[in-house]
């Protein structure tokens, strides 16, 4: 047993080399996906912006299709699963429960991937279909086979997390409670559990509605698919949380200033953050206006709670930190020492700004159902996925990656000036690509749409006011900067894991 | 027994209220400029 395990010189930490293994496989791929869609942003956000207006509209709709797959899902999701076993494994010192099983997960993972990716991006037609797919719009039976092998994948990669918390538990490898990262990887692995029953739920009856052996009802399909599209971002919500606590620990030395007060905010997410989805059915006559006050009104404010307090937590333990080592003059002495040129550190702040003021704000604007009513379908609610996601958790899982690269792939990270300024420029330009978003759609230009200026020639064509035009341009403009921080990542990522200099 | 360290966390606190400040304008003027009583932009 003892020799499936090295230690690391660093942390001390055991580290088994089977769940290492499988951290590095999940991790490249994950970043392979990021690249990919990064590309696919880059020709998005071309045809978007009016001046340049890059691709037709059927090559539009094709990118758009397979930009939030490649980083809503697969980036994302591969990440997550390398997180899982990295806070599950690595962390509590213990053994993963069944490596094959693991491997098992990754190859459906990637085989669910590749199909979604072939039949969207080169078989295209009837397969493009938006990231929502909504039905009667009806892709061909592969696009939905790769749906399913992707979430039974996702799904036993959290079987077996939850296996390997039962087994250190049950093999002494931890003492007491759960550390708090590993207790919010738990809170990520419930949620994911739960997003990915909700996926089969959705998938498995509309592929047999695609070969025409089931009748898929439109109402049902739109609550089920928000029941796991928006419920994969809460699991991005309580894994960015709980990577923040990390960041602060590994980048500071910071630990939280109240764990039960950190451990009851996480539980506020598993309790409450669920609902959060329905925001997109909230012009939808389907569900009872009584449904939707108790929703928008109570149980999604115990979630923004939670939000809040990691948000006070979280940026406390890094100034109890920073005042310990003797930064402790005035009110921001120790903002002023803190490590900005450290790209873990300056990630997560961005990170956390990009998560709560664009994000969190627009996301509990949005949420209020008499503005959604408003905001819905336009690209407004685009800059609330673009602040959580691409600015709160992308880059988050880029700053632990500058992290996990020298720990887990044992390589020194190349190019370290780039990598220094890596989470500025792309946190910046994520932060101006929403605003521009959000102005714009304030103004009524829509989400999606190929050609926001003459509608494709369509008699129901819009002059939208000109200031919107400027916002669009905004949104262009901090758009490229962002695939060029998103470029800047990929290169000091590949570069190190491949080229880095050997460590130990 | 070690006299417990006492380390304030007043500065995060201060930036806290000033998120809570910027999220209340912004929450108050999405309302307004949603609603359609009021709107930035040419006549």
């Amino acid at each position: 047993m003892t020799g499936e395990f090295r230690t690391c010189k660093v942390t001390g930490l055991k580290v088994h080399l089977p769940a290492e293994q499988l951290i590095k496989i999940n991790a490249v791929s994950s970043v392979v996906f990021l690249l990919i869609g990064g590309i696919l942003a880059l020709l998005v956000i071309l045809t978007r912006w009016p001046t340049v207006h890059l691709l037709d509209f059927k090559e539009f709709y094709q990118v758009l299709t397979a930009h939030p797959l490649n980083m809503l899902v697969f980036w994302i999701v591969f990440f997550e699963i390398a997180l899982l076993y990295f806070v599950g494994a690595v962390l509590l010192n213990a053994r993963l429960a069944a490596p094959r099983l693991g491997w098992v997960a990754y190859i459906l993972m990637l085989v669910g991937a590749l199909l979604l990716e072939y039949t969207v991006l080169i078989v295209g037609n009837e397969n493009i279909v938006m990231f929502t797919a909504y039905v009667p719009l009806m892709a061909s039976p592969l696009f939905y086979v790769g749906y399913i092998l992707f979430d039974v994948g996702a799904l036993l990669g959290v079987c077996l997390f939850f296996a390997t918390i039962y087994n250190a538990k049950r093999e002494g490898a931890y003492q007491g409670s759960l550390p708090l990262v590993t207790y919010g990887g738990v809170v990520a692995a419930v949620l994911a559990a739960e997003t990915l029953i909700y996926g089969a739920i959705t998938f498995i009856p509309t592929f047999f509605w695609s070969i025409g052996m089931y009748n898929m009802d439109p109402q049902v399909y739109r609550l089920v698919f928000w029941g796991f599209a928006h419920s994969t971002q809460q699991i991005n919500v309580a894994a960015t949380v709980a990577t923040w606590y990390a960041l602060s620990a590994l980048t500071v030395g910071g630990k939280t200033v109240s764990e039960k007060f950190s451990r009851v905010a996480f539980l506020f997410y598993l309790l409450f953050i669920n609902v959060a989805g329905e925001h997109h059915l909230l012009w939808d006559p389907g569900l009872t206006p009584a449904h939707k006050w108790w929703n928008t009104n109570y149980i999604f404010g115990l979630a923004f709670l939670a939000s809040l307090m990691h948000a006070y937590a979280i940026p406390a333990s890094v100034e109890a930190a920073l005042r310990r080592k003797g930064f402790d003059k005035g009110l921001f002495d120790w903002l002023r020492n803190a490590p900005w040129g450290n790209p873990g550190f300056s990630a997560m702040i961005l990170s956390i700004i990009s998560f709560g003021v664009i994000g969190g704000t627009t996301g509990i604007i949005q949420g209020t159902e008499q503005l959604s009513l408003r905001a819905h379908n336009t690209w407004s609610i685009t800059a609330h996925i673009h602040g959580i996601v691409v600015g709160g958790t992308t880059l988050a899982f880029m700053g632990l990656t500058y992290y996990v690269i020298p720990l887990i792939f044992r390589r020194g990270i190349a190019f370290p000036g780039l990598a220094r300024l890596q989470p500025y420029i792309y946190g910046i330009g994520v932060m101006i690509l929403s605003s521009g978003m959000y102005g714009s759609g304030a103004y009524g230009v829509p989400r999606r749409h190929w050609d926001v200026v003459g509608f494709g020639g369509s008699p129901f064509a819009f002059d939208f006011d000109p200031t919107a035009m400027f916002f669009v341009t905004i949104a262009g403009i901090g758009g490229v900067i962002a695939v060029i921080g998103g470029a800047i990542f990929v290169l000091v990522a590949v570069v190190s894991v491949f080229f880095g200099k050997r460590m130990e | 027994m070690a006299e417990e360290e006492h380390i304030t966390t007043r500065g995060t606190l201060v930036i806290a209220l000033i998120f809570v400040a910027f999220f209340l304008l912004f929450y108050t003027v999405s309302w307004i400029w949603l609603s359609g009583v009021w709107h930035f932009g040419t006549p």
